[in-house]
C-alpha cells in the first residue's frame, strides 16, 4: 500500500500534449500517527512524525510511472502516558511503485486514470513501558502489497493541478512476530492475505502549482489506514499534510529528435 | 505557522483515530481480568512443563472480579493469578505493590555483600561503570562480584578488573544474589573467558495461540571477546541466581575447569514478554523455554552447583562465608 506519497495521479495537461517528462520530487511533512498494535499494547498511541520522501515519476502522454521512498518517525503516546511513559518510537519506510494510465481523450476538465501500486512498508517500534525496571521491547510490522489505484485530476492551465487518488490492496505479503521481534532470531514468518484480513486504503489529495520554470510547488494530505484482522489486531493510521518541490525535466516524444 | 499546523494535525487526529484505529480497550475489571488471562493463555512458555491448568485458574480467579471490583482487589486478584503461575518472571507493578513469586515458602539463601568486602577483600574496587566489584581474596586469587546484569557497558569494566587481577591464578566470580537483567551482558561477561564459540543454551519462544506451539530450539552461542582471562575460574551462584544470572551459569559451565560452587540457582529459565493494562499498569511472564546443552530445563529447579554449599545465617553472622570458603579451597588447590 502506499503510504505518504506525494503522487501526481495524472499528467498535466500541457505536459501530456507534446513531451515525456521526468520529474524529481522531494517532500516533507508531518504525519499524525494512531497505532493500535495489540501485540504491544491494548492502549492507543498517538503522535505527530515528521516524514521525508523522495519521488521519481516518468510521464508519457497517456501513462505515468511514479518510484518513491521515505521515511518517516515519531514518538507516540498513550492516554495513560506521563512523564513519556508508556511510549513507542517509531521508525517506518516505504518504497513505492505505481503506474497509471489516463481515460478518456485527454483534454476533458476531469481527467481519471487507473492503474496499480505496489508499495514495502517497514515499520519498526521500540515499546517503551512504564514500569519500575523500565522494560523496552522491540515490535515490527512490514507488508508488500499490491492495490488497484484510481485517480482524478483537474488541470487549471499553466502546469496548475487539484489531484486526488485512491488506493486499496487487495493482496499482500505480511510479516509480524507472534509477540515481541526476538522472536525473529528464529526465522521471519511471512504470510499472504487478502482484502478481508488486511483493510487498508490510501487516499491523497495534492494541489500542485508552478513556481520557476522548472519546478512546481506541491501541497498536499493523505490518509493511509491499515488494519489487520489478527489473533492480536493490528490497527495504524496516518494522515500527513507535506510540502513538495517537483524539478521537471522534458523529453522529447518517442520517435522525435530530443 | 508552527501553530497551525500543531492545530491541524490536532483536528485531523483526534476527529478520526477512533474511528480508524478504535478507542483505547475497556478498563473495567473483568476486562483487564480477561486481557491478563489471554494474554498469559497465549503467550506463557510453562503452561506444559508445570503442568498448569490455566481454564481452572481462570474459573477461580475470574470469578472474583466483578465490575465493581476496587481498583486495589483487582490488583491483588490479578497478582494472585500471576504468583499461581510460580514463576520468577511473573510479576505485575501496580501502585498498589509489586506481585511476584520468589520460589517455594521456605527455600532460603545466603549471601551478604558486607561481609566479602569486610572479611575477604582486600582492595575492594569499582570500576568505571559500576557494574561489578573486584579484588584479591589472597596475592594469587582474584574475585569479581556482579550484584545485577542490569545496565551497560561490562565489557569494558571486566577488561579493567582483568587487567588489575592480571596477577592471580584463580578467579572467583561471584553471582549470588543477582536478579537478572540482560543477556547481552551475561555474554559480555562471560565472552572473557571462553576460547572459541560454544552452544551454551537452547531456547523456543512461544509462536502460536496453543500451549505446545513453539519455535524450533535455537542455539544459544558464547564466545571469545575483549580481555581473555585464561587461569582457572570459580562461580558462585546461589538460589537468588536467576534469569539472566543463571544464562551466565551456563555461559561459564562451557569453559574448561570452571566449577560452580554454591547452590542451585533459582531457576527462571524463561525470557520474559512484558505487556500493560488499559489503565497503565504492567506485568510480564516469561515467553521461552531455556534448556541447557543436554536438553534439561531448570524452570522451578534451578542449575545445580558442581560443589553444593549452601551456606548459613549462623556462619555469616560470625562474618564467614561458607560457600566462598568453599571456592577459596577449590581455588587454592589449583595449580600454579
Amino acid at each position: 500500500m502506499t503510504l505518504f506519497a506525494t503522487a501526481p495521479v495524472i499528467s498535466h495537461a500541457q505536459e501530456q500534449v507534446a513531451t515525456r517528462v521526468r520529474r524529481l520530487e522531494l517532500t516533507g511533512g508531518v504525519a499524525a500517527l494512531s497505532l493500535r498494535d495489540e501485540a504491544a499494547s491494548p492502549l492507543r498511541y498517538d503522535g505527530a512524525a515528521p516524514l521525508l520522501q523522495l519521488g521519481y515519476t516518468l510521464l508519457h502522454e497517456r501513462s505515468r510511472f511514479s518510484l518513491r521512498g521515505g521515511v518517516a518517525y515519531g514518538s507516540l503516546t498513550a492516554a495513560t502516558s506521563s512523564g513519556g511513559l508508556p511510549s513507542e518510537a517509531d521508525v517506518h519506510g516505504w518504497i513505492e511503485a505505481d503506474y497509471l494510465r489516463s481515460l478518456g481523450t485527454g483534454t476533458e476538465r476531469w481527467r481519471w486514470a487507473v492503474g496499480g501500486t505496489a508499495a514495502f512498508r517497514l515499520a519498526v517500534r521500540n515499546h517503551s513501558y512504564a514500569n519500575p525496571i523500565g522494560t523496552a521491547l522491540w515490535y515490527s510490522f512490514a507488508s508488500l502489497s499490491l492495490a488497484p489505484a484510481v485517480a482524478l485530476e483537474r488541470p487549471f492551465g499553466d502546469r496548475r493541478a487539484l489531484a486526488a487518488s485512491l488506493a486499496i490492496p487487495l493482496v499482500a505479503l505480511v510479516s509480524r512476530p507472534y509477540s515481541d521481534v526476538q522472536v525473529f532470531r528464529y526465522g521471519v514468518p511471512v504470510r499472504a492475505v487478502l482484502v478481508g484480513r488486511l483493510q487498508a486504503l490510501d487516499l491523497g489529495v495534492r494541489y500542485a502549482t508552478p513556481v520557476a520554470p522548472r519546478a512546481d510547488l506541491v501541497l498536499g494530505y493523505r490518509l493511509v489506514v491499515e488494519r489487520l484482522r489478527d489473533l492480536e489486531p493490528y490497527r495504524w493510521a496516518s494522515q500527513s499534510v507535506w510540502v513538495a518541490v517537483s524539478f521537471r525535466r522534458e523529453g522529447a516524444r518517442s520517435g522525435e529528435a530530443p | 505557522m508552527r501553530r497551525l499546523v500543531a492545530l491541524t494535525l490536532g483536528l485531523l487526529s483526534a476527529g478520526c483515530a477512533d474511528l480508524l484505529v478504535g478507542p483505547n480497550a475497556a478498563t473495567d475489571p473483568p476486562a483487564m481480568f480477561e486481557q491478563v488471562w489471554r494474554d498469559v493463555d497465549r503467550h506463557y512458555s510453562f503452561f506444559q512443563i508445570k503442568d498448569v491448568n490455566w481454564d481452572s485458574l481462570h474459573t477461580v480467579y475470574g470469578g472474583r472480579v466483578g465490575p465493581a471490583a476496587s481498583p486495589a482487589y483487582l490488583a491483588s486478584t490479578l497478582g494472585s493469578l500471576l504468583i499461581a503461575l510460580k514463576d520468577y518472571h511473573a510479576t505485575l507493578w501496580t501502585p498498589f505493590g509489586v506481585w511476584q513469586y520468589r520460589g517455594p515458602v521456605g527455600r532460603t539463601w545466603v549471601f551478604n555483600e558486607g561481609v566479602v568486602r569486610d572479611r575477604y577483600v582486600t582492595d575492594w574496587s569499582t570500576p568505571p561503570y559500576g557494574n561489578l566489584r573486584f579484588g584479591h581474596l589472597a596475592p594469587d586469587i582474584g574475585y569479581i562480584w556482579i550484584p545485577t546484569f542490569d545496565g551497560s557497558s561490562f565489557g569494558p569494566d571486566m577488561d579493567l578488573a582483568l587487567a588489575r587481577l592480571s596477577d592471580v591464578r584463580a578467579l572467583v566470580v561471584d553471582v549470588r544474589d543477582n536478579g537478572g537483567g540482560s543477556n547481552r551482558n551475561a555474554l559480555d561477561v562471560a565472552s572473557r573467558f571462553v576460547t572459541g564459540e560454544h552452544v551454551y543454551a537452547y531456547m523456543r519462544f512461544r509462536s502460536g495461540p496453543a500451549h505446545g506451539d513453539f519455535t524450533a530450539p535455537h542455539a544459544e552461542l558464547v564466545h571469545w571477546a575483549g580481555a581473555l582471562y585464561t587461569g582457572r575460574a570459580i562461580v558462585l551462584a546461589n538460589r537468588g541466581t536467576y534469569s539472566a544470572a543463571e544464562m551466565f551459569v551456563l555461559m561459564m559451565r562451557t569453559v574448561p575447569g570452571v566449577t560452580v560452587v554454591g547452590d542451585s540457582t533459582g531457576g527462571a529459565g524463561g525470557n520474559p514478554l512484558t505487556r500493560e493494562l488499559p489503565n497503565g499498569w504492567t506485568y510480564r511472564f516469561s515467553q521461552t523455554v531455556i534448556s541447557a546443552p543436554d536438553g534439561t530445563t531448570f524452570e522451578g529447579t534451578g542449575l545445580a552447583p558442581d560443589l553444593w554449599v549452601p551456606g548459613s545465617y549462623a556462619a555469616l553472622t560470625e562474618g564467614v562465608d561458607l560457600a566462598l570458603d568453599s571456592a577459596l579451597a577449590v581455588a587454592r588447590r589449583t595449580s600454579p
